[in-house]
């Protein structure tokens, strides 16, 4: 088992956030990143994994073989594929359930859930191909897609960096002129995170991490970003809490390129984490000081990310039929929140105890 | 003639205007006395719905003129037509009520609007709630550039149980946007089943969007009221035909022929606008 880390840390409390951001409406949803940042714990959440493919893939003095990386990725994006496919059908079930036991056919078409029950011939080869996802279930179809194309990008970078982030801008860069993105079916209406787009924040995620593991130079030079990065994390509040998002009608072409599309994931979404990862990239020890628990199971949950990522996906199915039947009051919001981040926790440490008990590794993130 | 939008096929386009080159000024000058003749012509539409559809309260309201819709009419222009909200099934058979819809609201629209050009665009909203739709459907709309938006909106704020003013503070920041971008839109507000016709708040986001659609001066299709009424009038078998939530597919169908006569009392308003009056 890892120790705690400023990673796991920062993704765990970025699970925390989809997990409540899941729940619409909820009193908590709006004390997430979301409100006060033009970027939100998507973006985090998928840096974080580009990050941890640095460590995934050997040590900078000792990197592994092209043969291991690959299997390594391929195997991970198998284990994120079966866990898209499980977590799916068991929302499907959730909602079917929930229609016949309340004799109430609208959840049959909760989360865009539609087609798979109404058009279930065509609808369930497109959840099986990715081509079709329901609401909220967007995160671990863009993963297993960018973790495929992974390999490439890992032993890339290890030749030239530089290279790497070449290409992986090109394909940003025509996706974001051209609205390129991967084909959906049988619904028409397109990936809601585009991998076109969202592999940036991958490699990024994965350069960075390279670099900071081997450059002292990138660390120093990190650090002199941290004041311009709090005037970019404060105008970038400034411009959320107020609303000041650009009119797509009147941004000059290519529009994707000024906008604040989480699709596209525009520029300005890129440059927002930036900001926030450059301002907080030292603030973990201070943090750990602070609510020294707290940021320990912070750090537990991120280090079992898969798990605690889907069981949240459904946590948050069962939040949203609970704030459905009782009305959506705060006392229903203390008790999906409170609830639900306590089964969190919960789930990160079976996993790690089952990990124990069984003798084999811990899994990694 | 309608069509549904998928690719530009540009080629077909170039091949086109090459060869039809030479008849297009005869053409316009034969549109431009045809069209006002075709647009009058709506207004002999029957008034009553197919009789599976028909239903007591008012399916539709607004004295809402669909000018920028009138407008691309009048010019010949093709009638681009986005349609927001339910997931479609492009290219696949009828089998299904929630793909079908889109196809469903394109026949309808084709039977009302006869002679005329429009495209369809539909796009669904995956579960998302007004809020979050608000910017995306904005996109959209830059993107397509349509001249009427079709907006099922208020079923996932219903069931996420957004607080009422919340909502209307979105929806009608979203209108606004819209009408002061000239582009007509069409509302149809949330689902019913017999389960949520006592729950408060529900029906709270469906009385939001009547509210906030009159303040705005937009037309809305009230499902939520007609699927109601049909559902009081209909003998419990009749839909409940394949299975127990056969309601939804009536829901569908009849939602389609509601919107599509809501646009043709839309068109003929903005006409009435600008006929001089003795």
């Amino acid at each position: 088992m890892r120790s705690a880390n400023p990673v796991d840390f920062w993704r765990g409390v970025a699970l925390v956030m989809i997990f409540i951001n899941h729940v619409p409406g909820n009193f908590f949803a709006s004390l997430t990143l979301r409100n006060y940042a033009i970027s939100d714990a998507a973006e985090l959440f998928v840096f974080l994994a580009g990050w941890s493919l640095s460590y995934a893939t050997g040590k900078p003095e000792a990197p592994d073989p092209p043969g291991r990386v690959i299997f390594r990725l391929l195997s991970r994006a198998v284990q994120i594929y079966r866990a898209q496919l499980v977590i799916t059908m068991l929302a499907l079930a959730m909602l079917a359930g929930a229609a016949l036991y309340l004799n109430n056919p609208l959840f049959l078409e909760w989360l865009n859930a539609g087609l798979a029950f109404y058009d279930p011939v065509s609808g369930l080869v497109g959840l099986v191909m990715l081509t079709y996802q329901l609401g909220y279930f967007n995160i671990l179809p863009l993963y297993v897609v960018l973790l495929l194309p992974a390999p490439l990008f890992v032993l890339l970078g290890r030749k030239s960096r530089l290279a790497a982030l070449a290409v992986s801008l090109g394909i940003y860069g025509f996706a974001l002129i051209t609205g390129a993105t991967l084909p959906s079916w049988p619904s028409a209406e397109g990936w809601y995170f585009n991998p076109l787009c969202w592999q940036l924040l991958l490699v990024l995620g994965f350069l960075s991490a390279e670099l900071a593991r081997s450059s002292s130079r990138f660390r120093t030079c990190v650090k002199k970003l941290v004041p311009i990065s709090i005037v970019v994390v404060v105008i970038g509040a400034f411009v959320t809490i107020f609303r000041y998002w650009p009119d797509p009608l009147r941004v000059p072409e290519p529009k994707l390129f000024f906008l604040f599309d989480k699709t596209y994931l525009s520029p300005v979404r890129v440059v927002s984490l930036m900001a926030w990862l450059i301002t907080f990239h030292g603030t973990y020890p201070f943090i750990e000081g602070l609510i020294g628990p707290a940021a320990r199971w912070l750090c537990q949950l991120g280090r079992n990310s898969l798990a605690v990522f889907s069981v949240g996906s459904l946590l948050s199915l069962a939040g949203q039929m609970i704030r459905f039947l009782t009305g959506g009051n705060i006392f229903a919001d203390i008790f999906i929140v409170f609830c639900g981040l306590g089964l969190l926790g919960f789930t990160a440490w079976f996993v790690e105890w089952r990990s124990r008990g069984s003798g084999s590794q811990p899994p990694s993130s | 003639m309608v069509r549904r939008v998928a690719q530009p096929r540009l080629w077909v386009a170039t091949a086109f205007v090459v060869t039809a080159g030479a008849a297009v000024g005869q053409q316009s000058t034969d549109q431009a006395t045809q069209l006002p003749a075709q647009i009058a012509a709506l207004s002999k539409i029957p008034s009553q719905f197919s009789s599976d559809c028909r239903v007591k309260s008012p399916a539709f309201e607004g004295r809402a003129p669909l000018r920028t819709v009138r407008r691309a009419l009048h010019r010949g222009r093709v009638l681009k037509v986005l349609a927001i909200g339910s997931s479609s099934t492009v290219g696949i058979g009828a089998s299904s009520p929630v793909a079908s819809y889109p196809v469903r609201l394109e026949n309808d629209l084709e039977g009302v609007l006869q002679g005329f050009d429009v495209e369809m665009v539909s796009r669904g909203i995956s579960g998302e709630i007004a809020e979050a739709a608000a910017e995306r459907i904005k996109r959209e709309v830059a993107e397509a550039k349509p001249d009427l938006v079709i907006w099922q909106v208020g079923t996932n704020d219903a069931i996420a149980r957004v607080e009422e003013e919340d909502f209307a503070e979105v929806l009608r920041a979203t209108l606004k946007w819209l009408a002061a971008n000239r582009v007509d839109v069409v509302l149809i507000d949330p689902q019913y089943s017999d389960r949520v016709a006592s729950d408060e708040h529900y029906t709270a986001i469906v009385k939001t969007i009547t509210d906030v659609a009159r303040g705005e001066r937009v037309l809305v299709v009230h499902r939520f009221d007609a699927m109601a009424d049909l559902a009081k009038q209909k003998p419990v078998k009749a839909y409940l035909a394949s299975d127990r939530f056969h309601l939804n597919d009536l829901g569908y169908r009849c939602m389609a022929e509601y919107a599509a006569r809501a646009i043709v009392a839309g068109i003929l308003q903005a006409e009435a606008e600008q006929t001089p009056k003795n």
